[in-house]
């Protein structure tokens, strides 16, 4: 694509990575602030106020707070499984909703949809929720009831419909003339067509399970199925209480640089995943290409 | 590519499955056939110095020896920290009861006489007489206590976890003992005199924020009002409840707050304080009084200073009064009931005698001895009858800190069925001028007792009721304080400020905790 | 019937697939739903749902008439649409921005930054910007060196809903930007090259192209965001808020949680409130998305 830039664009570009550069420097470096954080010793954090632009005080102690904690290494594997286990089982469910939402000749589509986007504003509570997951199908202390009961996250199914929707139907018409039936459409044509969707939607579903703790604290029972985001704020409350704190040693690891320590040790891994991601949110699909 | 999908389907389902199988067998199988030593279904919450270093209480030595001794064994449930509010509700809820519930009873919703009859508790008052001689001497001798602990129609609901410790009072004011010192002043005793040394210290060491604390204990932390006998809230004045904003003494309070805002004298953006701004004025050197606890406090400070500032030294100071040599009577104490970690029999439980033999251990003498110092020879010694703690818990070979070390052995420091010993906090707080601003503060705590809210119990109508009126009152006392400190608003119209308060249904409130002071008074 | 026949018979893998689907939804979302009536309840968690007294529309008339109603409303809604104006632009700017960046390497890398403030947790979050805004924070030196004088920016009621929405901005444009790029990622390639065979220039292809190629996104978005108004969360709000800002900053949310905190939870009025916030939003949704089937043909179902 080889046509002249115009003197507008480039000065549009010279601004606009300016402008890139200032999000980033206000976008990394609080992260850059709770790295060092972490890295610091809680006496020499408090009180400080105002930009960190090094570890204070430099310690290691916040972090052996952290691993040393004997729940935290079954933390990461619970939560592994979960979001292995959980996106697969929420993309397979939210790509069979969004496709037959998407389809425009169905007579349920309508009725489907209006019954599904009032459970976005109407729910029964915690009290119902909780009877009958642990009660009526007996799930309690399983980490199916981390699973099933968030199959589908409406707000997702609608991103994902939405974007289905856009594919020509010329796409679908093709493929049913040569003789495929639904299933094939939307597992052979549809899909491949929309790995943008399927990335973000992949991430979103991912990061809430990653993040997730409420249901965990609310269905567990036993601490060595609780999820990693669960362990943490249990870490944290040790940072958090006014406790009868003696002088010295004690601080240690357990000021504001605790704090800091948990949310790397929960973020880093999200970090190290999401270029795997990322790579899915390319210019430009070639509709055209990928033909039944 | 279709059969691949149905074929990691197929997976993704059997794998689901099978990870579910274990947990769900795993999870299951509690109180199975009891043959043989009794078992108890134990629900506590964890405090988070023990989560930091077992997984559960079956762990800790406490409840070992308990077991060597009883051969009774424990099944521990444990919530999540900072949960156990949500968990309690949702067990209630759900009905599915453990045998044994450490919890705060007091705040189940509509009181504890009220978990009784809902078939959730059981009533201890003959399983006590029978089967809990420690817990009944205690009793008959403390009627404080006792009056405390019961509901309002005498009954014993819970083997309460109570303070015996004449160390009440964690929390105060203090000073910068360094500049004190420097300044040749005396520590102060009334308001007037607090006025004149923070006006000194300001102009020597050009104070920012002279007197600094978080915005809550400012607006309702009863720090200074009490020197006019009133509180920032509801308290009782000889056995009638009272709202201290509605008071005219609190007007002559406001103006002396307003006065030290004017004057620079309070930190002008007190407002917005958190513990971190808090933290910055004192390092920083902004502030040369405040109001802390004394470990997480003082404590800190004198830790996060040693280093930088040797000199730094903070002094407690006694809560203020308006007449030199008279008491304070507002001094912020707790409770001998603490309210939370009290233990309590469900009605599920099929072993209650035993259970209440269980328990009642810790409140003899030799029980007390285990549940704050451990077992003798390896968490403490005996130092001339007074049990030292040993090197494993204070300077524990593990690298564990010393409040995670007592976590691990011990259920000394936080609330736990049986007494908190005052031998424990002497010897916690290592710092000496820790130590002696616990003493201090303590010094007068006798006479909160007869102005401080009891614990008593409003019925669930009445707590409904009151939770219409008091949040809506608490906002507007909260903005009027801040504005009358602040200059925003002239105290001249202190007047129209309680009227406001009244339309807003004050005296229907001080009517419902009226009545149910009057319930806990005849217990 | 023989219309149903051949309509099944058409669509029948359709029906087989709505199945999981439906089945889904109706055990855990309409299954549970009777507990919304604890909303006319005076629930007791002893009694149960069924066995608590009804008492009609009681808490909603408590809720109504209680002093601070109006301007716990107001300060919802204002701060909402607020957000809505500033908030809901930012991240769809920043993916057409980032699209502009030609070098890959330098795109996925702000990018990437661009999302991480969503991680820090909102205690954190907020910490830090209570530091940055205070008397010699760092915020209020940047915003002294442009000569706004140097208070502490989080005490002044008239700073507050601007402070919250420009954090709100900060924390959430990146990581709320990555559903546009996805979006602008599918668009086709082809109708690029048409364009450019028109002869279109880059401002004509982001106009005729790009951003009619993510409307139905930026459609789907805003009417979500719209059916949230109501919903302002609890927590940022108490962490940022003092007296001295309850006139803007209390929220009904923020309101009720205080109501919690001192006589105990309050299910049954905190389920009204909840049960009022939800018919104003899904109120607010069917009108947008009636307005949106006028102007765009697209709508929600």
């Amino acid at each position: 694509m080889a046509f002249k830039e115009s003197a507008a664009g480039r000065v549009f570009d010279a601004v606009n990575a300016g402008l890139m550069v200032l999000v980033v420097v206000v976008t990394l470096y609080p992260m850059l602030y709770i790295v060092f954080g972490s890295l610091s010793s809680a006496s020499a954090l408090v009180g400080h106020g105002g930009l960190l632009l090094h570890p204070e005080g430099f310690s290691l102690k916040a972090f052996s707070a952290v691993i040393r904690n004997p729940n935290i290494l079954s933390g990461y594997r619970t939560t592994l499984l979960i979001v292995v286990l959980g996106t697969a089982f929420n993309l397979f469910m939210t790509a069979l909703g969004a496709y037959v939402l998407s389809r425009r000749g169905f007579p349920l589509g309508k009725p489907l949809m209006m019954g599904i986007v009032f459970t976005m504003y109407f729910s029964g509570g915690l009290i119902p929720r909780y009877l009958l997951i642990y009660r009526t199908l007996g799930l309690g202390n399983n980490l199916l009831a981390l699973v099933l009961p968030s199959a589908i996250a409406t707000w997702n199914l609608l991103i994902m419909r939405t974007y289905f929707q856009g594919i020509p139907e010329s796409m679908e018409e093709s493929a049913k003339i040569d003789g495929a039936n639904d299933f094939h459409v939307l597992f052979r044509i549809i899909l491949p067509l929309s790995l943008p969707v399927v990335a973000v939607v992949t991430l979103y579903y991912g990061v809430g399970h990653w993040n997730a703790w409420f249901d965990a604290m609310v269905f567990i029972r036993e601490r060595a199925l609780y999820p990693l985001q669960l362990i943490l704020r249990e870490i944290l409350v040790l940072s958090n209480m006014d406790t009868m704190g003696s002088g010295g040693e004690d601080l240690e690891g357990l000021g504001e640089n605790l704090k800091y320590a948990t949310i790397v040790t929960a973020t880093l891994p999200i970090l190290f995943a999401y270029p795997f991601i990322q790579k899915y949110f390319v210019k430009g699909i070639m509709i055209g290409a990928v033909k039944g | 590519m279709k059969r691949m999908v149905f074929l990691g389907l197929a997976a993704v389902t059997v794998l689901l499955l099978s990870v579910a199988m274990p947990a769900f067998c795993k999870g299951s199988g509690e109180s199975g056939a009891k043959a043989g030593p009794v078992t108890f279904t134990y629900w506590a919450p964890m405090n988070a110095n023990v989560i930091a270093a077992i997984k559960d209480l079956n762990q800790n030595l406490v409840f070992q020896e308990m077991e060597r001794r009883t051969g009774i064994k424990m099944q521990f449930r444990h919530p999540p920290v900072g949960q156990e509010t949500e968990q309690f509700n949702l067990i209630i809820a759900s009905r599915d009861l453990p045998d044994l519930m450490e919890y705060d009873w007091t705040k189940y919703p509509g009181g504890p006489e009220k978990a009784i009859s809902d078939g959730i508790i059981v009533k201890l008052n003959d399983l006590v007489d029978k089967n809990a001689p420690n817990y009944k001497r205690y009793m008959d001798a403390t009627p404080l206590a006792a009056k405390q602990l019961k509901s309002d129609a005498g009954t014993l609901y819970v083997f309460a976890a109570l303070s015996r410790s004449k160390y009440n009072c964690q929390s105060g004011l203090m000073l910068r003992k360094d500049w004190m010192a420097e300044a040749g002043l005396k520590l102060p005793e009334t308001a007037s005199e607090w006025t004149d040394v923070l006006s000194i210290l300001k102009k020597e060491k050009k104070l920012t924020a002279p007197f600094t604390a978080e915005k809550n204990q400012v607006i309702n932390g009863n720090l200074f009002s009490g020197a006019w006998m009133v509180a920032d809230g509801f308290y009782m004045e000889h056995g009638k409840v009272r709202y201290g904003p509605a008071m005219d003494a609190y007007r002559e309070y406001l103006e002396f707050m307003a006065g030290w805002y004017k004057a620079g004298l309070l930190d002008p953006d007190f407002v917005g304080n958190n513990t971190r701004s808090v933290d910055g004025n004192v390092t920083g050197g902004k502030s040369a009084a405040l109001f802390g606890f004394a470990g997480g406090g003082m404590g800190k400070y004198l830790t996060a200073m040693k280093d930088k500032d040797p000199k730094f030294d903070l002094v407690a100071v006694q809560y203020p009064v308006l007449k030199k040599g008279t008491e304070p009577m507002f001094v912020n104490r707790s409770w001998e009931y603490r309210g939370t970690g009290s233990l309590a029999i469900t009605t599920a439980d099929k072993h209650p005698a035993e259970a209440a033999r269980w328990a009642d251990f810790f409140f003899s003498e030799e029980g007390n001895l285990l549940k704050n110092f451990g077992v003798e020879g390896v968490t403490y010694r005996m130092d001339n009858g007074y049990p030292r703690y040993t090197d494993l818990i204070m300077k524990n070979p593990d690298g564990l800190s010393m409040a995670v070390a007592m976590g691990k052995y011990l259920r000394a420091s936080y609330p736990t069925p049986g007494f908190i010993d005052e031998r424990y906090h002497e010897q916690y707080t290592s710092l000496p001028q820790q130590k002696e601003a616990m003493t201090l503060w303590s010094l007068y705590d006798r006479n909160a007792t007869e102005v401080l809210l009891p614990l008593f119990s409003p019925t669930a109508k009445e707590s409904e009721e009151l939770s219409t009126i008091v949040p809506a009152l608490s906002s507007y006392k909260d903005e009027m304080f801040v504005k009358f400190v602040m200059g925003q608003e002239p105290t001249a119209n202190f007047a129209r400020f309680v009227a406001q308060a009244r339309s807003m249904r004050l005296d229907r409130a001080l009517e419902l905790y009226q009545a149910a002071y009057d319930r806990y008074a005849k217990r | 019937m023989d219309r149903a026949v051949a309509g099944f018979r058409r669509h029948g893998a359709l029906y087989l697939m709505a199945v999981p689907v439906a089945l889904y939804y109706i055990v855990f979302h309409y299954g549970p739903m009777y507990g919304a009536v604890i909303a006319f309840k005076d629930f007791d968690i002893s009694k149960g749902i069924w066995g608590s007294t009804w008492v009609g529309f009681k808490h909603f008339t408590d809720f109504f008439s209680s002093f601070y109603f109006w301007r716990i409303l107001r300060n919802t809604v204002l701060l909402s649409l607020y957000q809505l104006l500033w908030g809901f632009p930012a991240p769809i700017l920043l993916a057409l921005l980032l699209n502009e960046i030609r070098h890959v390497r330098f795109r996925r890398f702000i990018q990437t930054a661009s999302y991480l403030p969503h991680f820090i947790s909102m205690v954190v979050a907020c910490g830090m910007l209570v530091d940055f805004c205070s008397r010699d924070g760092v915020i209020t030196g940047l915003l002294a060196a442009v000569g706004i004088p140097p208070v502490n920016l989080l005490t002044q009621p008239g700073n507050f809903r601007t402070v919250y929405v420009a954090s709100g901005i900060w924390q959430e444009a990146g990581w709320g930007a990555i559903i546009y790029l996805a979006a602008l990622s599918g668009i086709d390639v082809q109708l690029y090259e048409a364009a450019v065979i028109d002869g279109a220039g880059r401002m004509r292809k982001l106009l005729s192209v790009t951003i009619p190629g993510i409307m139905p996104t930026v459609v789907l978005m805003f009417l979500l965001h719209v059916g949230r108004i109501m919903s302002l969360g609890f927590e940022k709000i108490i962490l940022l808020y003092n007296p001295n800002t309850y006139e803007t900053a209390d929220i009904i949310s923020s309101f009720v949680y205080r109501k919690g905190l001192g006589e105990g939870f309050q299910f049954s009025f905190t389920a009204a409130v909840g049960l009022f916030s939800s018919v104003i939003n899904l109120t607010l949704v069917v009108a947008a998305n009636a307005v949106s089937r006028r102007v765009n043909q697209t709508s929600l179902w």
